[in-house]
C-alpha cells in the first residue's frame, strides 16, 4: 500500500471496520469477565450469561424479534447454513421444494445446491434488469411441497433490496417459510420480523461495524414455531441449535455493533446516502459510458456499483492503489469470472468485467468521497486513452456490432 | 478481599495479553475482508496466512494444513462427520462403521452419534479403569467397514492422556481404509508431543482454553489425508472447507497464543505437573481421604488438570463455599449442563454414585504460584469444616 494519507477503505459491503466504541466494551470480556457462558456454577459463568443475554436483546431489538428468538452463530454464513440445511431437512417429509434466487449470496446458493444434490428440487427466480424478483413468478414457483423460501434484503454487489414484505406475505399465505439473508441491512435499516412475517433471518457483525466471526440466526417462536435441524451437536448452546461455546466477546461486540447502529441510524444514513449519491453524480456526469448496476432508488444507501465501459474492472482496481474498492463480490473475487449476480441481471459479461463496487460506510469523509472520484475519473480516462474500442464509441460505432477482419 | 484465585482453566482461560494486543492490533488496521482484492483485502489476507503458519509451527504440526473455524465444537463435527461422509463409499455397500472413545466430549460424541441418522453405525472404544482408551481395546473392533475412529488426545475431565499414536498405528494396520480424528481441544498448548507425532488425518484445536480469543478453532489436516465434507458452504473460504469470511484477529491471537503456550511450554516441560503435585499436596492436607481421578502415572496424565473426589462432601455446596472464598473450580465438564453426578465420564470410570456426586475438577494456566496452590487447600480445608464433612485420616 502508498502512504496513510492515501489510503481509503471504501469497501464497506465486504466488511467495516470495528467501531472503536464496539472493541472498547468488548474489552473487559476478555481478560476480566471470561468465564465460559455454559459453566453456571462459578460466578464468573454468570457475568459471562448475563452479557450475552443483553447482547441477545439489543441484537433482537434491530430486528422487532425477542430475544429468545435469537440464536448466535460464527457469522453470516453459518446462519444461512443453519436455515436452510436445518428448515429443509425437519420438513423433508412436508415436501422437498425450496425457492430462492440468482442473485442471492454463495452462503444461501451453495447450501441449496448441496440440497439439491440430496434430491431436493429447487427453482431459481431470475430477476429484472436492477435485480429484483418479479413476484408473479415467485406466486408461480410456490407449490404444495414448498418447504422454504430464501430471498434476501439487499443485495451485497448492487444494493437491491427486494420487496421482501411482499415475499413475506406471499409465503405466508401459501403456508411456506421465509428465509431472508439481511446481511447488509439488519441494522441499517428498520426490519420487524414481526410486523413483516419473515420466519427465518440472517445477519452478521462484521458488517455492522462489530467483529468478524460472530452472526445470528433469528428463528420465529410462534405464528408458527419453525424448527431446525442443526448442524453442530454437543453440549446443547443456543438452545440446541447451535453447539459450541459461545463467544463471548464477540456476542458483546454484536450486541454493542447493533445497539450503536440503531441509535446512530438517522444521522448515519442520510450521510451516508449523500456521500454515495455525491460520489455517483460525479462519476456519471464527468465521464461518459458509465452504467448505474442495481435499482435507482431501492437500494442500499451506501452502495454504488458502477460499470465503467471499455475499461477492465481488474485494470482500474489496480489504478485505484490504496483506495480499497471491489470488483464483483468480495466472497467471490478470487475468480475471475464475472459476477453471478450481474450476470443474473442480463448486465452483459463486457460491462460485468468492468464493474466497480465502491462501499460508503460509517467512517467515510466528503474529502475522502473527492478523492475517489478525482482519482476514479483519472484512472477511468487514462486506461480508456489506450483503448480503441472507447475511441469507436466515441465516433459512434458500437463496437460489439463491429465485424473484425483480419486486417483491422 | 482477596483477589479471585481461577482454576477452571480447562473450562475456558482468560486472553493472554499478547493474544489480546494483536486482536486489537489486526481489528484496527487489518479490517479489511481478505478475500478482497485490494491492498486492504490483500494485507488482511497475508496475517491470516501468516497466523496459519504460526499456529503450525507453534503445534508442531509439520505436513498438515490448517483449516480455521469457530470453535472446537465446529472443528470436531468437521473432523468426525466430514471425513465419515467423505470415507463412506470405501465400503459400499456394506454399512460404514464409526468408533469413537468412550470419555469423548459431548461435542466429539454428538458428533458421530449424529451420523447414526444417516445410516452409519457408530460404537464406542471402551475405556480401563484409569480413563485411558488403549490399543488393545480398540484392535477387536477394527475390520474392514471401520471408515473413522475419534479418540480424544486429553480427557477433559480426568486429564487422562489416550495412547493416540498407538492408537492411530493399530488402525493404519487393522483397518486402512478409515481415517483417524483426534480431539486435542485439551492437548494444545499442555502437552509436549506434537500434532506430526499422532499421525492423525484430523485434529482439532480451539484458542479459548490457551489463552486464545473465543470464536476462533482449528482443524489440523494430514496433507495426502482424505480431505472432509464441508459442514457449510458458500464463497469456498479455506480451500472450500469452511465457507464464512475468516476471522482474522482472532486467527491472529490463536497463533500468538499458541506460539506463547509452545514457549512457556518447552523453558519448562514440568510446569503443570509440578504445580499439580503442589496442589494435590495441598488438597490432601485438607482431606486426606480424596481419591484422585483418573490415572497415577504421571506420563499418563495432562498435567493442567487434577479431579478429585471428596468423599461425604456434595460437589455442589462444595463450590459454592470455595466460591464465596474468591476460588472458582470447576465440577465435570462446562459445556454440559448436567450436574456432576451423572457426568457419562465418571460413569464410565465405574465410578460409585456417592463418589460421583463429590467430584471436583482443578484445571490450571500453568502459572499458579505455589501460595496460590496452597490457598486452594486451605479454602477446601475451610469449605471441608463448613460443611462439617469429617475429613477421615487416610492413607
Amino acid at each position: 500500500m502508498t502512504d496513510a494519507e492515501t489510503r481509503i477503505y471504501l469497501d464497506n459491503q465486504a466488511t467495516t471496520r470495528v467501531d472503536p466504541r464496539v472493541l472498547e466494551k468488548m474489552l473487559p470480556y476478555f481478560c476480566d469477565r471470561y468465564g465460559n457462558a455454559a459453566s453456571r456454577n462459578h460466578a464468573f459463568g454468570w457475568e459471562a450469561e448475563k452479557a450475552v443475554e443483553e447482547a441477545r436483546e439489543l441484537v433482537a431489538a434491530g430486528l422487532g424479534a425477542r430475544a429468545r428468538e435469537i440464536v448466535f452463530t460464527s457469522g453470516a454464513t453459518e446462519s444461512n447454513n443453519i436455515a436452510i440445511l436445518g428448515a429443509a431437512r425437519m420438513y423433508a417429509e412436508k415436501g422437498r421444494h425450496l425457492i430462492t434466487c440468482a442473485t442471492e449470496h454463495k452462503a444461501v446458493l451453495d447450501p441449496m445446491k448441496a440440497l439439491e444434490h440430496e434430491g431436493w428440487k429447487v427453482t431459481v427466480l431470475g430477476t429484472d434488469g436492477y435485480g429484483r424478483i418479479h413476484l408473479e413468478e415467485l406466486r408461480e414457483a410456490l407449490r404444495e411441497d414448498t418447504v422454504l423460501v430464501s430471498i434476501m434484503h439487499g443485495n451485497n454487489e448492487v444494493g437491491t433490496l427486494q420487496p421482501i414484505a411482499e415475499i413475506a406475505a406471499l409465503c405466508k399465505e401459501r403456508g411456506v417459510l421465509y428465509h431472508c439473508d439481511a446481511t447488509q441491512t439488519a441494522g441499517k435499516m428498520e426490519i420487524d420480523v414481526e410486523a413483516l412475517g419473515i420466519d427465518l433471518l440472517s445477519c452478521s457483525a462484521h458488517k455492522i461495524y462489530g467483529p468478524k466471526g460472530v452472526g445470528a440466526l433469528y428463528v420465529r417462536r410462534r405464528n408458527p414455531r419453525v424448527r431446525l435441524e442443526p448442524i453442530l451437536y454437543g453440549g446443547g448452546h443456543e438452545r440446541g441449535l447451535r453447539s459450541g461455546t459461545l463467544n463471548v466477546p464477540g456476542i458483546v461486540g454484536f450486541g454493542e455493533a447493533m445497539r450503536l447502529c440503531l441509535e446512530l441510524r438517522d444521522e448515519e444514513t442520510p450521510r451516508i446516502r449523500a456521500l454515495r449519491d455525491r460520489l455517483q453524480e460525479r462519476l456519471t456526469t464527468e465521464l461518459d459510458f458509465v452504467k448505474l448496476n442495481g435499482h435507482p432508488t431501492e437500494r442500499l444507501a451506501g452502495n454504488l456499483n458502477l460499470s465503467f465501459a471499455y475499461v477492465e474492472g481488474e485494470s482500474l482496481l489496480m489504478g485505484l492503489e490504496g483506495i480499497a474498492v471491489s470488483s464483483g463480490s468480495a466472497c467471490t473475487s478470487a475468480s475471475l469470472e464475472p459476477s453471478h449476480v450481474l450476470r443474473a441481471m442480463d448486465v452483459g459479461d463486457d460491462l460485468a468485467h468492468s464493474s466497480i463496487r465502491f462501499g460508503v460506510g460509517r467512517f467515510n469523509t466528503s474529502e475522502e468521497i473527492e478523492t475517489v472520484a478525482d482519482r476514479t475519473i483519472e484512472a477511468v480516462r487514462r486506461l480508456r486513452e489506450m483503448s480503441p474500442l472507447y475511441e469507436m464509441a466515441l465516433e459512434g460505432i458500437d463496437p460489439r456490432t463491429v465485424e473484425w477482419n483480419a486486417h483491422a | 478481599m482477596e483477589p479471585v484465585l481461577y482454576l477452571d482453566h480447562a473450562a475456558t482461560t482468560p486472553v493472554l495479553p499478547e493474544a489480546l494486543e494483536e486482536f486489537v492490533r489486526v481489528c484496527r488496521e487489518l479490517y479489511a475482508n481478505p478475500s478482497s482484492l485490494h491492498g486492504a483485502g490483500a494485507a488482511a489476507a497475508r496475517r491470516l496466512e501468516e497466523a496459519r503458519a504460526e499456529l503450525r509451527r507453534a503445534a508442531g504440526a509439520e505436513g498438515y494444513r490448517v483449516v480455521w473455524t469457530a470453535t472446537g465444537t465446529e472443528s470436531n463435527h468437521l473432523g468426525i462427520q466430514g471425513l465419515a461422509r467423505r470415507l463412506r463409499g470405501r465400503v459400499r455397500p456394506r454399512t460404514p462403521r464409526v468408533l469413537a472413545g468412550a470419555l469423548e466430549h459431548p461435542a466429539a460424541l454428538e458428533a458421530a452419534r449424529a451420523l447414526e441418522a444417516e445410516g452409519f453405525r457408530v460404537e464406542t472404544v471402551p475405556a480401563d479403569r484409569e480413563g485411558r482408551i488403549l490399543p488393545e481395546a480398540l484392535e477387536p473392533l477394527l475390520d474392514g467397514d471401520v471408515v473413522l475412529v475419534a479418540v480424544q488426545w486429553v480427557n477433559n475431565e480426568l486429564g487422562s492422556l489416550h495412547p493416540v499414536a498407538a492408537l492411530v498405528e493399530r488402525v493404519r494396520r487393522r483397518a486402512p481404509q478409515a481415517a483417524f480424528h483426534v480431539d486435542a481441544v485439551q492437548a494444545l498448548g499442555k502437552i509436549r508431543p506434537t500434532v506430526a507425532s499422532t499421525g492423525a488425518d484430523s485434529v482439532a484445536v480451539a484458542a479459548h482454553k490457551i489463552g486464545g480469543v473465543r470464536g476462533c478453532a482449528a482443524l489440523f489436516l494430514r496433507e495426502g489425508g482424505p480431505e472432509p465434507r464441508p459442514l457449510f458452504r458458500g464463497g469456498g473460504h479455506e480451500g472450500g472447507l469452511r465457507s464464512g469470511t475468516e476471522n482474522v484477529a482472532g486467527a491472529a491471537a490463536f497463533a500468538r497464543a499458541a506460539r506463547l503456550r509452545r514457549e512457556a511450554l518447552e523453558s519448562e516441560p514440568e510446569r503443570f505437573l509440578r504445580r499439580r503435585r503442589l496442589l494435590l499436596e495441598a488438597l490432601r492436607r485438607a482431606h486426606p481421604g480424596l481419591r484422585v481421578l483418573g490415572p497415577e502415572a504421571e506420563d499418563r496424565i495432562q498435567g493442567g488438570i487434577l479431579s478429585c473426589a471428596f468423599p461425604g462432601a456434595p460437589a455442589e455446596p462444595l463450590l459454592h463455599h470455595l466460591e464465596s472464598q474468591g476460588v472458582l473450580v470447576g465440577s465435570g465438564s462446562a459445556c454440559h449442563r448436567h450436574g456432576a453426578s451423572d457426568s457419562p465420564v465418571l460413569v464410565a470410570l465405574g465410578l460409585p454414585r456417592e463418589l460421583r456426586s463429590s467430584v471436583l475438577r482443578f484445571s490450571l494456566s500453568g502459572s499458579e504460584t505455589e501460595a496460590e496452590l496452597r490457598r486452594a487447600g486451605e479454602a477446601v480445608a475451610r469449605a471441608l469444616r463448613e460443611l462439617r464433612v469429617a475429613a477421615p485420616g487416610g492413607g
